[in-house]
């Protein structure tokens, strides 16, 4: 049995079978990435946050989507080759986009490292520091710890045993035994409990051989003092606390969301150097939009451009006096590929004034949320547009001996994938980076 | 079984009937390749058929757990219920054998999921789709037929996870079917020690397979009912059912996305910390969650009902599909309406995509948005009744023949009219501020899906079993399986609207119990003859006691179930023997083809020449009272000139 038209047209339709399930498959993709686009400004419209503006860099961006134009041409070329039956040219032409997807790749893993080692941190009263953390992402560390008290009927304690710092996690049972907490060992030690009637049924206390060190992102805490601390998940350890604050490198200041945006605890932490250039530097867009709309009457409270402005400083501060005017509203893009971060100030943060700090990642807040959902699918669909034109490159050699329009038609068809990929970037990049 | 005994054969019939397996490569075959890792459709289609059927059957048994919760919320499970429960699940989730609230909340989340996304659409669309649809338009297999492998392994995959995940510390997803955050990111969240071994993430991962599993499926049937129709198969021409699937296929082409999109965010909220669907300042077991905050609840309800709505008629349409087929094939009459029936499903499509929102009147949307979902949602219900009055009207006139699949076709007619109109008040938000999230809607959709949808798969397994075994299902057990199911499915769901017009919520796990002091309304005073059948004790009969009576509609719907499950199995071997391969008389392509289809499915090239359903028209005999599709015209010089504009197959 062979089914009709893999290769030629049915001449109806005029399409042959691979041509229409392409156009198919990728209607159903419009509707995944307008799902996520219709997302983005769902979340945009409804942030009850001053939704991040020109944090991604441009630069990189815009080479992005001219390599990606890039690569779109050169597949084109790749099947007209085919089409003319020039095996050499093909594989040229492959190699270049190819070649695109692969730098396209390299850019998105430096601009993704860059956020990822990237970090923000909120302040009780909603001032906000950027900046690089020396310390690591654990706040909390723990020190000779020797007991650890879980709830056995929902498994392994894994936030012990993945936080580790130091030494080697091995429990010993009431008699001194090592043991091994597989899943039937935690089914008998949750039988145990409840026969000893131990509440809340289920939870028991483990020593360990040898004391070790823990450390946790606060957010993974219930709560924590000088003795211990207790895991969200009830989980508690007992040992000394090493270590409750963070040093960071800040190189961004915005005070946007705090109650007084001149005076709260992100300029205290920073000293007063900072805080007076930083007034100095708020003091000046603020006159600067008055004078600007002297006669027009508008709060410049009101001016969300203008807050983004005045209260998000980047660090070092420059020095009022020594810097041109028109070069102060460039507060946009990040230097972390500068070298050097010494020259940024540094602070140690203590736990309690802290109400919420990540690095960019999803987590840090819905706009880095939908940035790396939407740009991690989109990389996603370029891995596997290259990965299916490399195999037509690669192994494609044989069918175009045997049936070369079959194999010009399978391009024709991953080209057209490859043309919606680069399509949806250029909808990303105005999105994401410019808007 | 009258009228089944062939009176003229159509064409191959007489020369291979009973002649199995004609194409030379499936001998060669391993057995794995032939059964299990297969990419003939009706392979396929058959695996789905049985997959389905046993996720039904957990779906159902879930069910029989959960009414039992609901009628004695105070008593011990039964022996039997119990010692399932805990063999399975261990012991904690009884509470001195009784159901506790989370592994009530667990089972109806389990139970809509499991029957919505792994028994009624697999078994509607992919199952019937992929058996039925390419034998009609004469295509040789499927446009794909790898891919079409492919949809069936990631389905089963996504099946598997779901089912494994029950298996967990956590137990499987309890936050309903529709799974809305916050709930469903923050359960089994922060009290977790591992936050990915749960049910809720577990359930999106599998969902995320489901869903590719059909993108890819429905990929598979457009482009087959569009490139692969036979010689003169116009679209005008092709079966209704076919015209169905393609409107399927296309509702699950572009409205799954969406639900993936859904998917997707939630998993990066529970796994990667994100706060798409979580606000500001959420706080969960006492504490604050840590988390960045900013999301927006509705925004998941949004993409979970694009595509929920267009779900719904993604489970209705392969019944109408099959009735479609069935009542013309019974009644020896022409399809009534086929055109509007053809422009009805179209336009039915196209609407479906825009009323999502009418299962959102509560979430403080605003009036505006309602009311356009008001206008669009009772646009809809025009060419679902359009629908129903076609195949309605189809009856009129005919000679019927109520073998069991036409008496399930039958009863569809009503019961899905039952659940049609129920709809329609709820289309209403002014209305709806009262039913929602009652037992009412719970009555309207199960009667859709219940009596109406299942009947119609039932019908449609009755019909085409003979093409798949060669032997007849046993009507005696057809008609077993027919009555009590038409009963205790009216008993089951007709009682849910009273409960649900007095306020019952839909997610009460001791069935309003615990509200008896407002709930309890009385249904009949105690000196009542019918509360005289119920109650020994002269005490009035109240709302909480339809509970009883509608559980006890839910576990004789089980037993009624076996009579069916004995006759697919016993009919394999012991059926009556169909003596031609057109044992119905039917006029549609598949019946022309041996039986069982050989890979390959035609021994010859199909030929189309006229429309589907050509039963007592002119040109027919009382002894041969249908014409093929594929028979050639009286005239001789015509039958070999098939239409010009019609291209011939490459491949064949
Ligand atoms: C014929 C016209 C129909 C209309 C006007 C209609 C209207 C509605 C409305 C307004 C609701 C929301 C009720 C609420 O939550 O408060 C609803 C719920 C529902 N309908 Fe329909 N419906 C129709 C047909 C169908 C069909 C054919 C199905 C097929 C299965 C269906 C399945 C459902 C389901 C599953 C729900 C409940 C979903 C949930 O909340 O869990 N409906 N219907
Ligand atoms: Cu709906």
């Amino acid at each position: 049995m062979e089914i009709p038209y893999t290769v030629t047209a049915r001449p109806d339709t005029g399409l042959y079978n691979a041509k229409v399930g392409i156009w198919l498959f990728l209607a159903s993709e419009v509707m995944l990435f307008g799902g996520l686009f219709s997302g983005y400004i769902f979340l945009r419209i409804g942030a009850d946050y001053p939704w991040p503006e020109g944090v991604l860099n441009n630069l990189l961006g815009f080479i992005n989507t001219l390599v990606l134009i890039a690569s779109s041409v050169t597949v084109v070329m790749a099947w007209a080759s085919l089409k003319m039956r020039q095996w050499n040219r093909y594989v040229l032409y492959m190699s270049i986009t190819l070649l695109c997807a692969a730098t396209f790749m390299v850019i998105k893993a430096f601009e993704y490292t860059d956020k990822l080692t990237h970090y923000g941190l909120h302040f009780s009263d909603g001032s906000i520091v950027e900046g690089y953390i020396d310390t690591g992402a654990d706040f909390v560390v723990l020190k000779d710890v020797t007991s650890v008290r879980f709830d056995t009927t929902k498994g392994a304690p894994n936030y012990v045993l993945r936080n580790v710092l130091e030494g080697e996690p091995v429990f010993l049972n009431k008699d001194g035994v090592e043991i091994n907490l597989n899943r039937s060992y935690l089914r008998t030690l949750a039988r145990g409990s409840e026969r000893l009637g131990i509440a809340p049924a289920g939870s028991v206390e483990l020593t360990l051989r040898e004391p070790i060190t823990i450390g946790s992102r606060a957010s993974r805490l219930m709560n924590h003092s000088d003795e211990g601390m207790t895991f969200r998940d009830g989980t508690v350890v007992n040992g000394t606390l090493e270590r409750d604050h963070v040093t960071m490198r800040v190189d961004r200041i915005d005070t946007r969301m705090a109650e007084d945006p001149t005076d709260n605890m992100a300029l205290q932490y920073l000293g007063d150097t900072i805080t007076e250039r930083f007034r100095r530097h708020a003091q000046f867009h603020i006159d600067d939009f008055n004078e600007r709309y002297a006669d027009r009457g508008f709060d410049p409270m009101e001016n969300a451009e203008l807050l983004r402005t005045a209260y998000r400083l980047k660090l070092p501060a420059p020095d009022l006096d020594t810097v041109k005017r028109g070069r102060l509203g460039g507060s946009s893009g990040d230097d972390a590929l500068a070298d050097g971060k010494d020259k940024y100030p540094q602070i140690q943060v203590e736990r309690e004034d802290v109400r919420f700090y990540s690095n960019f990642s999803p987590a840090y807040s819905t706009y880095y949320a939908i940035y790396f959902t939407l740009t991690g699918l989109h990389g996603l669909h370029v891995i596997c547009g290259a990965l299916v034109l490399g195999y037509f490159m690669v192994f494609g050699k044989k069918m175009y001996q045997r049936n070369p329009e079959h194999l010009a038609n399978r391009v024709e068809v991953g080209g057209l994938f490859w043309h919606f990929v680069d399509l949806v970037w250029i909808f990303l990049f105005p999105v994401l980076y410019l808007m | 079984m009258a009228g089944t005994a062939t009176t003229a054969a159509p064409d191959h019939a007489d020369t291979h009937a009973g002649d199995h397996g004609h194409d030379h490569h499936e001998h060669h075959l391993p057995w794995w390749q032939k059964y299990l890792f297969s990419t003939d459709h009706k392979t396929i289609g058959i695996q789905y058929a049985l997959a389905s059927m046993v996720f039904l059957l957990v779906g159902f048994f879930l069910m029989m757990v959960m009414r039992w919760s609901i009628a004695y919320p105070d008593r011990a499970l039964p022996e039997a219920m119990a010692w399932l429960v805990e063999f399975f699940l261990g012991d904690r989730w009884l509470e001195e054998g009784r159901v506790t609230s989370s592994l009530y909340n667990m089972f109806g989340a389990m139970h809509g999921t499991i029957m919505v996304f792994l028994g009624v659409v697999p078994l509607g669309f992919a199952a019937f789709g992929n058996f039925v649809m390419p034998l009609q338009i004469g295509a040789p297999d499927m446009a794909f037929p790898k891919l079409n492998m492919w949809s069936f392994w990631l389905f089963l995959i996504g099946g598997t996870i779901m089912m494994a995940s029950f298996f967990l510390p956590t137990g499987a997803a309890q936050a309903g079917w529709t799974n809305y955050s916050p709930l469903a990111t923050t359960l089994q969240f922060v009290d977790v020690h591992d936050v990915f071994m749960t049910g809720q993430t577990w359930w999106l991962i599998a969902m995320v397979f489901v869903i590719s599993s059909s993108l890819l499926g429905s990929v598979n049937v457009i482009t087959t009912i569009i490139n692969l129709r036979a010689r003169g198969m116009t679209w005008m021409r092709m079966p209704f059912f076919c015209w169905g699937m393609l409107v399927i296929a296309f509702l699950l082409l572009l409205a799954f996305p969406p639900l993936e999109v859904a998917a997707i965010m939630q998993l990066s909220d529970r796994l990667f910390g994100s706060s798409f669907f979580l606000p500001t300042g959420l706080v969960e077991g006492n504490q604050h969650l840590n988390i960045s905050g900013g999301g927006n609840p509705l925004l998941y309800q949004h993409l979970f009902w694009f595509l929920g709505h267009p779900e719904v008629y993604v489970l209705l349409l392969p019944a109408f599909c099959i009735i479609a087929e069935i009542i013309p094939c019974y009644t020896r009459r022409p399809l009534w309406g086929y055109k509007s029936m053809v422009y009805a499903v179209l336009v039915l499509g196209f609407l479906s995509f825009i009323v999502w929102a009418h299962h959102m009147y509560l979430t403080g949307m605003g009036t505006r948005v309602a009311t356009f979902f008001q206008i669009t949602t009772v646009l809809i219900s025009i060419p679902s009744v359009i629908l129903l009055t076609c195949l309605m009207i189809s009856l009129w006139g005919g000679s019927i023949r109520f073998t069991s699949a036409m008496l399930f076709a039958f009863a569809f007619l009503p019961m899905f009219g039952i659940g049609g109109l129920t709809g329609l008040p709820l289309a209403f938000s002014l209305i709806d501020l009262q039913l929602h999230d009652t037992y009412y809607v719970i009555g309207h959709f199960h009667y859709v899906v219940a009596p109406g949808i299942l009947f119609g798969l039932f019908a449609g397994i009755y019909h085409w079993y003979p093409k798949i075994t060669g032997r007849f299902m046993s009507e005696r057990l057809g008609r077993w399986h027919f009555w009590p199911n038409l009963i205790f499915m009216n008993v089951l769901f007709l009682p849910m609207f009273w409960q649900g017009m007095a306020g019952f919520h839909r997610r009460w796990y001791d069935g309003g119990a615990y509200f008896s002091q407002t709930a309890n309304k009385e249904l009949f005073s105690g000196d009542h003859w019918i509360s005289g059948i119920f109650k020994a004790d002269g005490a009035a009969l109240t709302m909480l006691d339809l509970n009883v009576l509608m559980s006890w509609g839910a576990w004789l719907l089980a037993i009624a179930q076996i009579p069916f499950i004995i006759n697919i199995f016993w009919s394999i071997r012991h059926g009556k023997k169909c003596h031609s391969d057109n044992p119905w008389d039917a006029t549609t392509l598949e019946w022309t083809t041996p039986t069982p289809p050989p890979h390959g499915n035609f021994l010859k090239e199909p030929v189309v020449y006229r429309s589907a359903y050509d039963y007592s028209v002119p040109g027919t005999t009382p002894a041969k009272d249908f014409l093929g599709q594929g028979e050639p015209p009286a005239d001789a010089t015509a039958a070999t000139q098939p239409s010009p504009d019609q291209p011939a197959p490459a491949g064949h």
